[in-house]
């Protein structure tokens, strides 16, 4: 019953995600490609944070090393011939690659120090950007797809610039990317790391190689980021060291927390409010990130579980009233 | 009698203070060996050394004829030595079903699988339904392990070390702080699921001792005072003074 009711939601949101375009302005449609994005990168976050207790406080490296990866490819692979799903599926490889480096540095950090090093070293990786002007145009970026087309097979020619198309094309990757997710959470791995997030010395005492678990997830986790990033520079158009900013990591955090970390849903809930918020509030002050964060800290103070933490509360006290309070 | 366990010269020192001092002990097939001795002796920490989660200072530790000294506690666990803990070790956040999927999954080699569901895997619930069957559990099966009575804490405890199906089991003090009847039932539990094994058992309560080793040996300041059959330890003079203290001479000055 309970299981139904969750697959019937999925699909509603699945169906609405389909049907608003067709109803939405531009600028609404851009704005929820922004919020699908930022979807992808929170469930890649959460499988880290959430699932296995890992705080990172580097999770922009992923993201913004996905993206410049895909810029590269867009501009030297092929010149304007490159195919597009060549560039995203680089993007999301380096990212990969990313997080496998950057888990193999910091597997035996745990807690704060393991938040620290991850910050440490993508601000290594925003230096790079920063720095190697040859390679990543410094802090103009990198720009010059904008007038691309992506060739879908049956379907036909789109161009970048076309908004509706966008943002099917990124909603079919998060679809893809946020179920594998899922289904990674459901295996033996995702288990066993949900397992090392509550005792991880027992977990050891198992006979379980914890160590080679929190690489596969931070792999893992870098190959999603990545792959979000790399669909960031095709809706931005361009790639600048922002991506990889510390701001950046800690908006993934904040949308995190929003939502509630420790629930899959969360950073899509927290994407988003985060999103929607941030552009309502700086129409009206440019001071909305005094306004943001005065909602963070409320939100903290009074519902560290997140808007997700709420929505279940709400759920479980309709479960219970209707006689089906047991878990 | 072959050894499954052997410990050669093993020391073990914590900031120039020594804990463990040159131990040799041999650990037969098959046999179930206590480990006895005052507070402090040591005991815990030779499970530790044993099981890898200190290194030895100097010495060597078999198991059969690998090495084992030095690995990570994983893959000594995967050798085929598992071990339970004195303060219970569970993961309290998840169901009693789950802690023991948890053994489960680990012992049939799944554990990084990241392929297909869990939950389709009947193999794995079967065997971890029966585990929890046999250790007395079913009943608390969607129950946390956090909630669960300290009784069953420690049979799950106990259970999570058996479920691995190792070779040689470590128990340390399986009965720590259980009721006469709590106590009974997992001596119980310990002699039914170790049939077929090695068993090393740290243990306080003399009565389970000695009605359940083969053989015992007796850990004071680091150092084994002796080794032996129950009976032997029993008539040990060495035994006597580091459990009785100074007593002894006391009542013959």
């Amino acid at each position: 019953m309970k299981q139904n009711l969750k697959y019937a939601s999925i699909l509603l949101v699945v169906l609405l995600a389909i049907l608003l375009p067709l109803v939405m302005s531009k600028f609404q449609i851009y704005l929820v490609t922004q919020v699908i994005i930022y979807s992808i990168l929170g469930v890649s976050y959460y499988l880290l944070l959430g699932h296995t207790g890992l705080l990172s406080f580097g999770h922009a490296a992923f993201f913004g090393v996905g993206a410049y990866a895909a810029a590269l490819s867009l501009l030297h692979i092929a010149g304007p011939d490159t195919p597009i799903l060549l560039a995203i599926l680089v993007g999301a490889l380096a990212g990969m690659l990313c997080g496998l480096l950057f888990g193999l540095i910091v597997l035996r950090l745990t807690k704060i120090y393991l938040a620290f090093a991850t910050l440490a070293l993508s601000q290594m990786i925003w230096a790079v950007a920063w720095k190697w002007r040859d390679l990543t145009g410094g802090d103009d970026g990198l720009t010059g797809w904008a007038a691309r087309t992506v060739s879908m097979p049956l379907i036909g020619q789109f161009a970048l610039t076309n908004v509706t198309f966008s943002y099917y094309f990124v909603f079919f990757f998060a679809v893809l990317s946020i179920a594998l997710s899922w289904h990674f959470t459901k295996t033996p791995l995702g288990n066993t790391l949900a397992g090392i997030k509550v005792n991880s010395h027992r977990m050891g005492f198992l006979g379980v190689n914890v160590n080679k678990a929190k690489l596969m997830v931070f792999t893992f986790s870098g190959l999603i980021a990545g792959l979000s990033g790399a669909l960031f520079i095709l809706m931005k158009k361009m790639v600048s060291p922002h991506f990889l900013d510390m701001s950046t990591s800690f908006d993934v955090l904040i949308i995190s927390v929003i939502g509630g970390y420790a629930s899959f849903m969360g950073p899509i809930i927290g994407a988003f409010i985060y999103v929607y918020l941030v552009e309502y509030l700086s129409s009206f002050t440019e001071r909305w990130q005094l306004l943001v964060g005065a909602f963070f800290v409320l939100l903290l103070l009074f519902y560290p579980k997140g808007v997700a933490g709420i929505i279940g509360n709400a759920l479980r006290k309709v479960s219970f009233v209707s006689g089906k309070g047991k878990r | 009698m072959t050894n499954i366990l052997t410990l050669k010269g093993v020391t073990k020192d914590f900031d120039r203070f020594r804990v463990i001092d040159g131990v040799d002990l041999e650990i037969r097939e098959g046999e179930r060996h206590a480990l006895i001795g005052p507070n402090g002796a040591g005991k815990s920490t030779l499970f530790n050394l044993i099981t890898g989660h200190y290194v030895p200072s100097s010495g060597t530790i078999h198991f059969k004829d690998t090495r084992i000294d030095g690995l990570a506690p994983y893959k000594i666990t995967k050798l085929g030595i598992a071990r339970s803990f004195q303060i219970i070790n569970v993961f309290k956040e998840l169901t009693v079903f789950e802690n023991m999927r948890n053994a489960i999954v680990a012992k049939q080699g799944l554990a990084v699988k990241c392929i297909r569901r869990l939950a389709v895997m009947g193999q794995v619930r079967n065997e971890s339904e029966y585990m929890l069957d046999r250790c007395n559990l079913a009943a608390y099966r969607d129950e946390l392990a956090g909630t669960l009575g300290y009784g069953q804490q420690r049979a799950l405890e106990v259970g999570l070390a058996i479920a691995l199906d190792p070779e040689l089991v470590l128990l340390d003090e399986p009965g720590a702080g259980l009721s006469p009847e709590e106590t009974r039932m997992i001596v119980k539990l310990i002699r039914e699921v170790t049939a077929q094994k090695t068993l090393v058992i740290i243990e306080h309560d003399m009565d389970v001792v000695f009605d359940l080793a083969d053989r015992i040996s007796v850990l004071s300041y680091g150092v084994i005072l002796a080794t032996g059959t129950p009976k032997e330890i029993r008539n040990n003079t060495a035994v006597r003074e580091a459990y009785l203290g100074t007593l002894t001479d006391n009542e013959t000055a």
